[in-house]
């Protein structure tokens, strides 16, 4: 007993595929050929310290000692003149894919395009937040919507099972004629310095990030994508560099026991290195808020944490190398 | 899963293309299927409530066709009972507990009984409607009682009409799917074209007219005169291309597949009075009132005033079948209201029109008549639309107030302003100059294009190739640039009754 049709009169669906064939041709050239080059015309000029919104400004073929991944913990280190100090303390050049809100899915987007573009990198430096680990909406419902559009990153959407949605608003975010693109203006560390440690403040901003609670089903997924942006890092010839950041709350934080053992376990699995920051920097002075290091705090972390970071793993690959 | 999500840009084509590999016998198996997974991408567990309906109907029609016309009625009964219970229970439960506890406060009696927590499995009121429409078909012994349960199934589940219609009768469906049907070119690409043409008036204007619409309806008492117009007339245009969007993607999809189902409008903002707008909006239920509550309740057979009963319980009925709120109630009754009124002033009017000698000049009758159907039919949209009674009567109430001051504010603000503007802008001018040249060569080929069933059909279905790929091609770079802002997908207001 056949299930399926064996012969089939083969007339109309010829006519079909041919004329469906076609049509979906013109309408793939007239995409590619004439919107997308009209949509990314006269944006002026955008930088890693002016956007966030880094599929702008990611370049080709450049060599950094470092990148920066992570969440707007991350894109205070980046925007504004602190780009530019930074690099000054370190003696090194970065670029950082820091932005509000991104989790570990978005980060690895971003990851794979710059690799994409031929650019290298010493060292991956992610500074990880725990509350990422625990939501969609910091991971596959993360909004490109004020991102450059490139076809690899559509593909790369829709192969990591970002919502439908997010796919959707990226395309037509680049293309709805009613809006210019717009690309996210960069977050700047702030210059308020926190009188004291607010544990109200601090128990709101806690239920607030984690206000979908410790969903350990998203936590395993974002838990295979840093697994996936581990291998990316080491077979683009780099070193990863995990980092939990400094945060007012340190051990108060909700998600950090799961990620820490997480990362012990990855850890283990790979030539990785993890820090955990959370309770390095105490002083609320540090701090522009209750979330977020203010510039005093970004420079302090640099210069006590970071850099010591970096010239460790500058030595031990120097050492490896001898 | 509705129409205008991803996940049916991806289930239709996959459905169409496995339902055409197989072989005719098994198509069935296959819609039942894909019906199933349509419906339970809703609520899942609500399947097993439409699987009772689907068994109680299927069993209730056999033993009615079996059975002589004492057992026949009771068995009708009992399926009409089962069915609308389920439908009281889901829909009007809450409000009719809602109003008994008003009632007994008024009346300080002692009643509590708490709400129910449930929510409405999705296109109830049509599913249950449609197998309704089956038992009394077979009661009466216009169709024979269908045998083959998964193909029962499916003419209450056919996932193109499932949630929002438009609502069949067991004598145009259910032959259907005994049918072969091969892949014919000009079927495939006539659906696939109406269901463009659909989702482009969903979309693109039902969708975009939407977000203006609820910003006033949804604090109505801080908007003026002007304000509430526009949104009203908006909201006229809105649940017009929602609801004839859904229905045509419906006929468009089935079609692909080779079924026909009803039209469900015909032109209705050109009808030329109240009752003629119900046999052009919403056709399937219309007709489905009129054939199974109208007639049945003694239509126009008796006393005038009886006649008129007839009607506004109907139209009651109707206001009360499209949600369980007071609005629907009164939208209902207000329709009622015309119709009634436009039968009890026939001779008045027919007097007015040979004193004014309007039946000269039958162009600007028909024109007059349009106009003030559209204007009754639209003032009825707001308490469609409103909330709750208070918000309704308050836009009922102050549509033109304001006077000219903010009339000339509201147009300068929202239209004339930025027309300006746009007009000064170089090009746009010359495209206006463009325009206004062109304009009677348009209405020209509006005329002409008449025999082609009109400038939509020309466009869509005419014999020009390059007019209809041009016109495919706007309408799919209209749905994608378009339509809302991403994530925000609107859901068709029908799906909601």
């Amino acid at each position: 007993m056949n299930l399926f049709i064996l012969r089939f009169d083969m007339s109309d669906y010829k006519k079909f595929f041919l004329k469906t064939g076609i049509f979906i041709l013109l309408n793939i050239i007239y995409w590619q050929g004439f919107l997308a080059p009209l949509r990314m015309a006269n944006l002026g000029v955008l930088t890693n310290s002016n956007t966030d919104s880094h599929l702008f400004t990611i370049p080709k073929n450049k060599t950094y000692n470092f990148v920066l991944l992570g969440s707007s913990h991350v894109a205070a280190f980046s925007g504004g003149d602190t780009h530019a100090h930074i690099e000054s303390m370190l003696g090194m050049n970065y670029f950082s894919f820091g932005k509000r809100g991104a989790g570990v899915l978005p980060e690895k987007v971003y990851l794979s395009y710059f690799f994409n573009q031929h650019n290298q990198t010493k060292n991956v430096v992610y500074f990880l937040d725990p509350f990422v680990m625990y939501a969609p909406q910091y991971n596959k419902q993360y909004s490109f919507d004020e991102e450059s559009y490139h076809n690899t990153v559509l593909l790369d959407l829709i192969a990591n099972h970002f919502d439908w949605d997010v796919s959707f608003g990226y395309i037509k975010s680049n293309f709805d004629p009613r809006r210019k693109p717009s690309p996210q203006f960069a977050y700047s560390c702030g210059t308020n310095a926190l009188p004291f440690s607010d544990q109200n403040k601090i128990h709101t901003a806690i239920a607030e990030l984690y206000s979908g609670g410790l969903n350990m089903s998203h936590f395993n997924e974002s838990a295979v994508s840093l697994s996936d942006v581990i291998r990316t890092t080491q077979e683009h010839n780099a070193h990863m560099i995990i980092i939990i950041p400094p945060l007012l709350w340190g051990e108060q934080d909700p998600g950090k026991k799961a990620l820490l053992e997480l990362l012990s376990q990855y850890k283990k699995q790979s030539d990785i290195d993890v820090y955990d920051l959370s309770n390095s920097v105490t002083d609320p002075s540090m701090y522009s808020e209750i979330n977020h290091l203010n510039c005093k705090g970004v420079q302090y972390t640099t210069e006590h944490f970071l850099k010591p970071i970096l010239e460790r793993q500058k030595f031990v690959l120097t050492a490896s190398h001898d | 899963m509705t129409f205008n999500s991803f996940e049916f840009v991806l289930f239709f084509p996959i459905v169409t293309t496995i339902y055409f590999l197989l072989q005719h016998r098994f198509r069935w198996m296959l819609l039942l299927f894909a019906s199933c997974i349509f419906y339970m991408a809703f609520i899942p567990a609500y399947i097993f409530i439409l699987a009772a309906l689907i068994l109680i109907d299927y069993i209730a029609a056999i033993l009615i066709e079996k059975s002589n016309d004492r057992q026949k009625k009771v068995y009708l009964i009992a399926s009409i009972f089962s069915t609308c219970i389920t439908l009281f229970f889901f829909k009007y439960f809450n409000f009719f507990n809602l109003n008994l506890s008003a009632l007994s406060n008024f009346l300080h009696w002692n009643y509590s009984m708490s709400a129910l927590s449930l929510l409405l499995p999705i296109g109830l009121s049509f599913h249950t409607f449609q197998s309704l429409a089956y038992v009394i078909e077979v009661y009466r012994g216009n169709f024979k009682a269908e045998r083959h349960l998964g193909i029962y199934a499916l003419y209450v589940m056919f996932y193109p009409q499932l949630v929002a219609g438009p609502i069949e009768r067991p004598q145009h469906l259910l032959p259907q799917f005994y049918l072969e049907q091969v892949f014919k070119y000009d079927r495939v690409i006539s659906g696939i074209k109406r269901m463009l043409w659909g989702m482009f008036k969903k979309v693109v204007i039902a969708d975009n007219l939407a977000s203006l619409v609820n910003i006033v309806y949804s604090h109505p008492h801080e908007y003026s005169g002007p304000y509430l117009l526009q949104a009203t007339i908006f909201f006229a245009i809105q649940i017009y291309c929602d609801f004839s969007g859904y229905v045509d993607i419906a006929i468009g999809s089935a079609r692909v597949m080779g079924f026909e189902l009803v039209e469900n409008f015909n032109k209705p903002y050109l009808a030329t009075s109240v009752s003629d707008f119900w046999r052009r909006w919403h056709m399937s239920l219309s007709f489905w009132f009129r054939d199974y509550v109208y007639i049945p309740l003694g239509g126009n057979r008796s006393f005038q005033s009886r006649t008129y009963l007839n009607i506004f319980t109907v139209f009651l009925l109707s206001g009360l079948w499209h949600g369980a709120n007071w609005t629907f109630v009164l939208w209902g009754g207000l329709h009622g209201m015309y119709v009634i009124s436009s039968k009890a002033t026939v001779l008045l009017r027919e007097k007015i029109v040979r004193i004014s000698k309007l039946h000269s000049f039958p162009k600007l009758h028909n024109c007059i008549q349009i106009i003030l159907t559209l204007s009754l039919v639209a003032f009825a949209w707001i308490f469609f639309r409103a909330n709750n009674i208070n918000d309704a009567l308050y836009v009922a109430s102050h549509l033109f107030t304001g006077g000219w001051s903010s009339i000339y504010e509201f147009l300068m603000d929202n239209y004339l302003d930025g027309l300006v503007v746009w007009i000064l802008q170089g090009v746009n001018s010359v495209l206006l100059l463009f325009l206004i040249c062109i304009s009677p060569y348009l209405f020209r080929a509006a005329r002409i294009t008449k025999q082609y069933g009109g400038l939509l059909h020309f466009f869509l279905y005419g014999p020009m190739l390059p007019l209809r790929w041009i016109t495919c091609f706007v309408l799919l770079w209209g749905i994608l640039l378009f339509g809302p802002p991403a994530g925000e997908p609107h859901e068709f207001i029908y799906f909601a009754f």
